[in-house]
């Protein structure tokens, strides 16, 4: 057993020309015997390179330092897979030589294919991880990102920006750069740079936008991790940004109703006649906002209205319907917000609200679902949605209501109460008196 | 009539008013006390404080392949029938956002329509949003009739 | 018409000895008289409690699963379950309130002595029994409150000497508190204690309307024809009675501007809350459990404070037959003294502490 892995870590490493099986077999061993976690030095995947690095390391993000919190260390796999050399040898210059196939730092533009030497290579990665994907340099090569490195711009994105040099964690691991919480601020590192994205003609306001909009602030301030980040619309690996036709799809994925009732409404048709972007043309990308129904509106002076940046006050059957929307809308927020309210006022009170609260949740999905069919387009099939939830509402003012009716009935039940029982104390006085 | 016989007769008088003072007021508040005291009494409407366990209904009132939403105390549940003929339930609330789940006929699945998330048959939250499975809830059959309960 | 009726029952049952004794049954009349009122006002309350709780039990149902549920349906659904659960918590505060001002007005009086030593002591036990009446009481919610002030009550117990495990199990009714201390709890509130309650309540009435009112000790001084009385009917009955309208409102009152809370249902796997505290009548207990050191000589802290108080109580109770009845005035003014700036600072810091 020893000597297999002794033998392992000297051959390790796709540069030999025998590796193919061996590293079959060595994956198959490393599946069935995991690596210890926080294996010494010894027992990793550094070997000589790694020891001396370490003894030597200025700090701790010196790439020896970090190295320990690597997946690959991690899995045994050490640094001559990347660097080549010799990890064996105990002599830096016999280790560190041409002969022994030492590269130093690869250059930015063969990181994709380096890592993709064991990363694109399916029956290698299958001994790590039986469903491991491996098509993440081909869709990297279709990315922006990619076409431009082979173009020779080295300014782009290669795997070690996002997934860091020496301390690459896997991605469901919360301190992994790739972890859904720290995507915004891993693009960022260069989409948030004003003059490396300027040079690109591209702005660099995204992060900012989406860090305010109503993904962002679920997913950074309620970590809500189904909250879509900037891969999950952009793709991982393959980063581009979604087509005009295909921004609905994006969207549709989680908004699946919205997108359905709009696709198959009038408007879905015209939008994909005329090759416009769907949902973005009302909600823009990244600076999504909690939709508000300010945002239907044919008034000119309305600076939330939407309508009139494609069509024209004067559109007579489309404004009609708008006016219809937004009525509906606003007549069930307001009801809603008003028995909200009373609601509240009665608790503060100090009432039993439970009933009505549960209601309130009742009238909450209602409107969800009214603006959901706000998508159709269609004054007609919203209604019986809008008119349920004010109907609903309604209900929740009047058990408000009867609660700070009860509030004041209290008070007056015991005011009379106590006007009764002040006129027998104050006859039981005067019989008193009269007795002595 | 002399002056002390009118005195001795205003004091009856006084007393008499007194007395019957005291009886109104001691009657008035009695009233004020069983009035609360009746009304305490008499059953209110929903005549149970708690729900552990609702009858849904009959079994033939439930298609396969068919999912019901019912009301589960203050909260929504949902009953499905299965096309295999199992009744399952859960509590009709995803575990995303607290919207209330329906049953996809389309899908074969539970599907939550605000943010797409899906759930299996056994609520196992299998695509989307929803971060855990529904709440499961017992399905009991006596005879014809459905009845569903918190687990025990 | 009223003479008829009298008749007809005298014939059967006597009553007129029963009548005779109530005309000749008198009160004495002098500066501290207000205090003959407040064992009468005490008794008022409890029967308010045995009234509300009996209303309470209408509704209320036992268990884990529905203990909270049911005070919630009488809180939200039934119409004056709010008041009715107000005015029993309440009033079973003010009943204790009225308990501790009648016993140590009877004590300043010294009117423990002989012949009254044991009126006293069944006081003492009412009282005893009062405070467990409220310990009990309190865990029936079934509210996170009231699960935590009795997890630690009751570990309070357990720290006893040698019976103290033992006494904890039986009284959680398991090792820990579940819902099989809350069935033993409602027993106990329910049925044990009101039975107890109302025994004792009756012996200790019989010795008071056996022996009359105690007189204060200047009367001896006093010739016995300058000493004021006054007819306990309907005179003094009176003046009962319009203290309690006065006692009847002020609990309304209470219960109107402050109703009872609930707060969330116990749940054992949650952290208790901050700020748990016993009922106000336990707190100068409590909070002396928490200033004694954890080793004082060679004893625990905490048995210590316990013995402590257990051996004090004792004392309290059986007071009249160590005393003695030629103990002084100075003496038991300087006990009770102590005894009151003791408990009442002990409650106000306790209130202050936390």
């Amino acid at each position: 057993m020893e000597r297999i892995g002794l033998m392992m870590k000297k051959t390790l490493g796709p540069g030999n020309v025998s590796w193919k099986w061996i590293l079959l077999a060595a994956g198959m061993l490393f599946a069935a015997f995991p690596a210890p976690a926080g294996a010494g030095e010894e027992e990793g995947g550094g070997g000589t390179c790694y020891a001396c690095h370490l003894e030597n390391a200025e700090d701790a993000d010196s790439p020896a330092s970090s190295f320990a919190d690597d997946i690959h260390y991690r899995r045994r796999l050490g640094c001559s897979g990347c660097h080549g050399g010799d990890s064996t040898s105990d002599d830096p210059d016999e280790a560190m030589s041409e002969e022994a196939g030492f590269i130093g730092a690869p250059d930015r533009e063969d990181i994709p294919a380096l890592c993709g030497k064991c990363h694109s290579n399916l029956e290698y990665m299958r001994g790590f991880n039986p469903s491991a994907r491996t098509d993440q340099m081909e869709e990297y090569f279709t990315s922006v990102h990619g076409k431009r490195l082979v173009s020779g711009d080295t300014n782009v994105a290669t795997c070690a920006d996002c997934h860091d040099v020496h301390k690459i964690r896997p991605v469901d691991e919360p301190k992994s750069s790739v972890y859904p919480l720290n995507i915004p601020s891993t693009c960022g590192k260069c989409h948030r740079n004003e003059t490396l994205m300027s040079s690109y003609g591209i702005p660099s306001d995204q992060v900012k936008h989406y860090t305010q909009s109503v993904h962002g602030k679920a997913l950074l301030e309620k970590h809500d991790l189904s909250a879509p980040t900037c891969n999950d619309c952009h793709g991982n690996h393959g980063a581009t940004p979604p087509g005009v036709e295909s921004v609905a799809y994006v969207c549709g994925m989680c908004h699946a109703t919205e997108n359905e009732l709009f696709q198959s409404g009038p408007k879905g048709k015209i939008f994909r006649d005329r090759k416009m972007p769907g949902c973005v043309s009302c909600h823009t990308h990244h600076e999504i906002s909690h939709p508000t129904e300010k945002m239907i509106s044919f008034d000119e002076n309305d600076t939330e209205g939407l309508c009139l940046k494609c069509h024209s006050p004067n559109d007579e059957k489309p404004r009609k319907t708008a006016i219809a929307m937004r009525a509906l809308l606003d007549t069930l927020t307001a009801t809603y917000a008003a028995a909200e309210a009373k609601v509240l006022d009665a608790e503060q009170r100090g009432m039993e609200v439970s009933g009505a609260h549960y209601m309130l949740k009742d009238a909450t999905q209602k409107i969800f679902q009214s603006r959901t069919y706000l998508h159709t387009f269609n004054a007609d099939e919203m209604k019986p949605h809008a008119l349920e939830g004010t109907e609903i509402s309604k209900k929740v003012l009047a058990l408000g209501e009867k609660a700070i009716h009860d509030y004041y009935y209290r008070r007056r039940g015991f005011a009379i109460s106590t006007l009764i029982l002040s006129l027998l104390a104050v006859t039981l006085y005067l019989k008193i008196r009269s007795l002595d | 009539m002399s002056s002390s016989e009118s005195a001795t007769g205003k004091l009856k008088a006084r007393r008499r008013f007194l007395n019957a003072l005291l009886g109104a007021s001691t009657a008035a508040w009695l009233v004020s006390v069983f009035y609360p005291i009746t009304k305490y009494l008499i059953p209110p409407e929903s005549a149970e404080s708690n729900v552990s366990s609702v009858k849904v209904g009959k079994k033939s009132d439930f298609k396969r392949d068919s999912g019901t939403i019912f009301k589960f105390g203050r909260k929504p549940g949902i009953l499905l029938h299965t096309s295999e003929g199992d009744f399952r339930a859960f509590y009709a609330t995803c575990t995303h956002l607290q919207c209330t789940v329906q049953y996809r006929q389309d899908f074969g699945m539970i599907w939550c329509a605000c943010h797409n998330g899906k759930y299996d048959l056994n609520g196992v939250n299998v695509s989307g949003p929803p971060p855990r499975p529904l709440e499961p809830l017992q399905v009991t059959i006596k005879g014809d009739e459905i009845f569903v309960s918190v687990q025990a | 018409m009223k003479e008829k009726l009298y008749h007809w029952i005298d014939e059967r049952f006597q009553i007129g000895n029963l009548v005779r004794f109530m005309q000749h049954k008198r009160v004495p009349m002098h500066g501290k008289s207000i205090f003959y009122y407040f064992g009468g006002i005490a008794m008022f309350f409890f029967t308010i409690q045995v009234i509300s709780g009996i209303l309470l039990l209408l509704y209320y149902k036992p268990g884990e699963a529905t203990a909270y549920e049911s005070v919630q349906f009488i809180t939200s659904e039934v119409e004056f379950g709010w008041l009715v659960r107000s005015i029993h918590a309440w009033s079973a505060n003010l009943m204790i309130l009225a308990a501790f001002i009648h016993m140590f007005t009877v004590f300043f009086e010294r009117a423990f002595r002989m012949p009254r030593e044991l009126t006293w002591i069944t006081g003492g036990i009412l009282l005893m029994l009062g405070m467990g009446f409220g310990f009990s009481g309190y865990l029936l919610p079934w509210n996170e409150l009231a699960y935590f002030a009795t997890k630690v009550g009751t570990d309070i117990m357990g720290a006893i000497p040698l019976i103290g495990p033992f006494a904890l199990k039986l009284l959680r009714g398991g090792e820990d508190v579940t819902g099989a201390t809350l069935s033993r709890f409602f027993a106990v509130h329910v049925a044990v204690m009101p039975a107890l309650f109302t025994l004792i309540l009756s012996i200790h009435l019989l010795f008071v309307q056996r022996q009359g009112m105690s007189e204060p000790d200047e009367w001896k001084e006093i010739k016995e024809g300058d000493r004021r009385y006054m007819p306990f009917f309907p005179h003094f009955m009176l003046r009962d009675v319009l203290l309690w309208t006065v006692a009847l409102n002020v609990l309304a009152l209470l219960a109107i501007l402050w109703p009872s809370e609930l707060g969330l249902k116990a749940d054992p796997f949650a952290s208790a809350p901050a700020g748990i505290r016993p009922e106000w009548y336990f707190l100068f207990m409590f909070q002396t459990l928490k200033l004694i050191p954890p080793h004082v000589l060679f004893m625990e802290g905490e048995i210590l404070g316990i013995v402590g108080f257990g051996v004090g109580a004792a004392a309290w109770v059986l007071l009249p037959l160590w005393i003695g009845s030629k103990v002084k005035s100075t003496t038991t003014g300087i006990i009770g003294t102590l005894v009151v700036l003791y408990i009442v600072g002990m409650t106000v810091w306790g209130y202050i502490a936390s």
